[in-house]
Parts: structure tokens; sequence; C-alpha cells
């Protein structure tokens, strides 16, 4: 039936008159912007407009909220762009169908911090490699990239390694057992050879969590160069929500911290993720790697009930799938890591019970989830701008 | 500036492969076409310089999907019951299992297209997406389990 669809695909071309359509559009579009550009004054005046409608909102948000700027440490107004958000770089719990098991069970996970319901604080960083478009701008230089990659394989103690390079000269590592690369954004994967994990198999997935849980454990016993951190924190994520397909784990390993914070920020953007092959034997590692350097500041985090006030007065919230607001099923907080970030910020995620149930088709029972996010950080903090 | 010979390659290299992703989210070869053409305008506006022929193509297939998504916005808000009305037998006859993969979602259907159709890695999709691997492999998880329920089991990777 692949074959089928291919099949089906191919029968669908561009003919030789649609073609000369799309040439003669391009090339009509080229000679007019050669053409000497008048400005538009709607624009000139739309960007007026815009200029005073934010210097006019902040001065009236300076007043309505002065602690906004009588703060110890002023903190700088995060600037956020509708179309920055992409919802897949906040975590991979998305929408699904269960069957049997209660939501709440179903998407919950090993969390380092509780739902406050008291202002905490939590950092926010500047991503400075962001990316418009998620185009590829890797932070290692070659040199860097280097450094890096011997960096971690001395983590992972890896024996007869060499640097190589592939054909655009990105470093690579190989080993006898595996090969380690750059990945292109944000980190190091490691992959071992298949013949390796044959010979050496060490088990990962399994049906239920409690039994990834101590496959993870047993690796901590008996390979424990693995997992490079002395207090681990283990977080195994559910990831295929259809119950009816084979299980799919999302695996994270954090160094635990006595700061709630800093461990908070560890479980999320200093992990390290365990991948098994089809046959449940740990097949590849990942080391994600954000540049938190540039620290933008430490914010107010919006209680649980006031973010929750937000989702449901649908204040500055983001989704991709409606949902019933009143049926949340599961709240977290997450960072936003997605590349298009501007910044590298705390957002609820609250998973509630979706409208469209269609999916289900023709299951006789189990309900359909989507997720919806609120920026964690208080709303005077920030603005949002189309 | 865009040159001819320019052109030429774009249009001979994309004009298959952006209309056939595009069809699986328009219903009819005329609204497809004016997306490929509302891509290549785009792709005239634009003045990036692209690192290899994949990050260029990346680009163009992120935007005929992001023209996608609005084409379908303005088309249930406009248009919803032409189709509801005259969807097609016609067409269900001509591309049987195209129209079971267009009932899959948004996601589900692009990377079910990229990856069977175009070759494409789970890494390189999940860069075109900006979203984590491990969500790609999920849409494609549960695109093939949707598939194999409506075509009765037979939708095969080996097949």
């Amino acid at each position: 039936m692949k074959h089928e669809y291919q099949r089906e695909l191919d029968q669908i071309y561009a003919d030789e008159s649609m073609k000369q359509r799309f040439r003669l559009a391009m090339q009509t579009h080229a000679i007019e912007t050669e053409k000497p550009k008048q400005h538009k004054p709607i624009v000139s005046i739309s960007v007026c407009a815009l200029i005073i409608m934010l210097v006019f909102g902040w001065m009236i948000d300076s007043l309505v909220n002065p602690s906004s700027n009588n703060a110890e440490v002023p903190l700088a107004k995060l600037i956020l762009h509708k179309d920055e958000f992409q919802i897949g770089g906040l975590g991979s719990v998305g929408y699904g169908v269960q069957t049997s098991i209660p939501a709440s069970t179903l998407f919950s996970h090993n969390v380092p911090l509780s739902l406050p319901d008291k202002t905490v604080y939590l950092s926010v960083f500047e991503n400075v490699n962001r990316t418009e478009m998620g185009e590829v701008r890797t932070p290692y230089t070659k040199a860097k990239g280097e450094q890096v990659l011997r960096e971690y394989s001395e983590r992972l103690k890896l024996q007869d390694t060499e640097i190589l390079y592939d054909n655009d000269g990105q470093p690579y590592v190989n080993s006898l057992i595996g090969t380690m690369w750059l990945r292109d954004q944000d980190g190091v994967m490691f992959t071992f050879h298949p013949s390796y994990i044959e010979d050496h198999p060490i088990a990962l997935s399994a049906d239920s969590k409690e039994e990834v849980q101590a496959n993870i454990e047993n690796i901590q016993k008996n390979v424990p160069d693995l997992i490079p951190f002395q207090k681990p924190w283990i977080d195994i994520i559910y990831m295929d929500m259809t119950l009816q397909q084979s299980k799919q784990w999302q695996i994270q390993i954090s160094e635990t911290s006595e700061d709630p914070a800093q461990n908070f920020i560890n479980h999320q953007m200093k992990q390290m993720m365990l991948y098994a092959d089809e046959n449940g034997n740990l097949a590849s590692i990942y080391f994600p790697t954000y540049d938190l350097r540039k620290q933008v500041g430490n914010y107010p985090i919006k209680t649980y009930e006031e973010a929750k006030k937000d989702l449901q007065d649908q204040n500055n919230i983001f989704f991709q799938q409606e949902g019933n607001l009143d049926e949340i099923v599961y709240a977290e907080i997450v960072y936003h890591t997605a590349y298009r970030a501007t910044y590298y910020m705390p957002y609820y995620r609250f998973i509630v019970k979706a409208k469209d149930q269609s999916i289900l088709m023709n299951q006789k029972s189990g309900s359909v989830y989507v997720d919806y996010y609120v920026p964690a950080v208080q709303n005077q903090y920030f603005q949002i701008i189309e | 500036m865009h040159t001819d010979d320019e052109i030429e390659r774009i249009v001979e290299t994309y004009s298959h492969t952006l209309l056939r992703l595009i069809m699986h989210h328009v219903h009819d070869l005329d609204a497809a076409q004016d997306i490929v053409q509302d891509v290549f305008i785009a792709y005239m506006k634009q003045d990036r310089a692209f690192h290899d022929r994949e990050h260029e193509k990346a680009w163009l297939l992120r935007v005929a999907i992001n023209r996608c998504k609005n084409y379908r916005k303005h088309w249930w808000q406009s248009k919803r019951s032409t189709w509801e009305d005259t969807s097609g037998e016609e067409r269900q006859s001509q591309f049987y299992v195209l129209d079971e993969v267009k009932k899959l979602s948004f996601h589900q259907r692009n990377a079910i297209y990229l990856f069977y159709y175009e070759g494409m890695s789970i890494q390189q999709i999940a860069h075109l997406f900006l979203v984590k691997e491990g969500t790609v492999g999920s849409w494609l998880h549960r695109g093939k389990a949707k598939l194999k329920e409506q075509l009765k089991g037979v939708w095969d990777d080996e097949a």
C-alpha cells in the first residue's frame, strides 16, 4: 500500500504549462522589484501608531504596576513574537487517546517543580542561537566543536576515538563502538554501532514505567560511567498515548540540585536522553546543549491559579487545537526551548480535553487531549507582539 | 537579484515536490498551483543565503506548509460547505490511498509524505518543523496506525 501511495503521488506533477505559469510569475516579480519603490504612507502611519501605542502602553503599565519599575533588580520587559511560538519545542506530550489509564496518571511524570501556590522566581535566558525559520545556526565553530566532542568522549569514557570530518567539514568522533556527532543546533548525539548492541545489549525500554525505571537502575549499577551525574534525577515520560500501539518512552536524566530552581533548569535544559532501538536496547544517547550564558533575569512566576485564570480567560494563551478549557486533566511548568524562541522562558502547560474527539474514530472509549501554553512569567513582565 | 537560470532551476527542481506536498492539504489542483506560485514568489522576495540545497529545500517546504495552514484557515471560513458538498467520489477513485492520508492530522500528513515519498529522515523532518525527533516519530507512528485502521491493515512499510 505504501507503493500504491507513491504511485498515486507520481501521478501528481507539474506539467509544462504549470511550470511556465510559475516562471512567468517569478520573472514578473523580479521585474517589479527592480522598479524604484515608493513609500506607502499607510505603512509609516501604522509604524508611528504602533510606536505610540507601545510607549503609551508602557506608561500606563508603569502607572498601574509601579512594582515593575521598582523591583530590586530592574527586570526588562520580555518581548515575545506571536509567531515564534512552536509548541514542539516545549516537550513531547501532545494530544492522545487513552482507554484505561486515568488522564492524570497518563500524563504525570517526575517533574522537579511543583505547581506554585505563591510567587516563585525562575530564570529567563536569551536564546542567543535563535533563528527565524529554524535554519541551522550551530553555536559550534570547528575548534569548539572538536572540543565539545572530546569532552563528551571523555564523559562517556570512549576508547580508540578519532575525530573525523564529514563532507561539510563538521567534526565527528568515531570510536569502535559507535559514532558521536554534533547535532546541528543543540547538542551531541552518540549512537552505538548495531553490532556492538548485538554483542553488548543494554536493556532499556519495556512495557511499563516501573520496568523502564528498573532497567535504568541496572544501567547505573552495571555501567556506571554511562550516566555522568552524581545524583541522577530520572524522568520517564510516556510518549505514545495510543495504548494499543507499542510503547514509547522519553527517558531523560539530569543532575539533582538542592536548589529547586536549579534542579528544574537541569531537568529542562541540562539533561541527557536515552533512546532504545526496536528491540528495547539502548541505542543512542543525546546531550541537548542550550547556551544559558545570557541570563535576562530572575522573573516572578504566576501561581497555578493565576495561570489557570489566564487560560480560562484566554489571556495570552498559545495552542494549536481547541480544547475544553474547563477540563484540565494535567498541568506543569516547562521551558520553551524551540530554535525560534527569543527566550528560554517558563510556560505553564495545560493538558485539556480536545473539542474535536473525531480522531477516536471507531474506538469505544477514550479521550483526545490537547495542550495549551500560558507564559509563566507574570503578565506585566512580557508583551506579545504580532 | 534572481536570474532566469535560477528561476528555471527552482521551478524544475521543486514544482513537483511542492505540488505533491500541498495536495495533501487542499482539495483541487488549482488551489495547489496557487500555493506553489505563492511559495515561489516568497522565494523571490527573500534574500537569504542558503547553506546548501538541503537548506533551500527545507525552507521552501516550510513556507509551503505555512501557506497550507493559512489556506486551511481561510478555506474553512469561506468555503467549507463547497468541499463538503462536492468532495469527491471522482477524486477518491483516482487517489484512494492519498484520500486516506488526507484524513490524518496536519502534521501526520506532512510526516507521512516527507518520510515515505520524499525519503527524508526523521531528523531532517524534525529540523523542518522545529520539533524534537521523538515528536516526528510519534506523528509517523500514529499516522501509520490510523492508516492501517483506515486501510484495514494493509499499510506496510515493507509492502
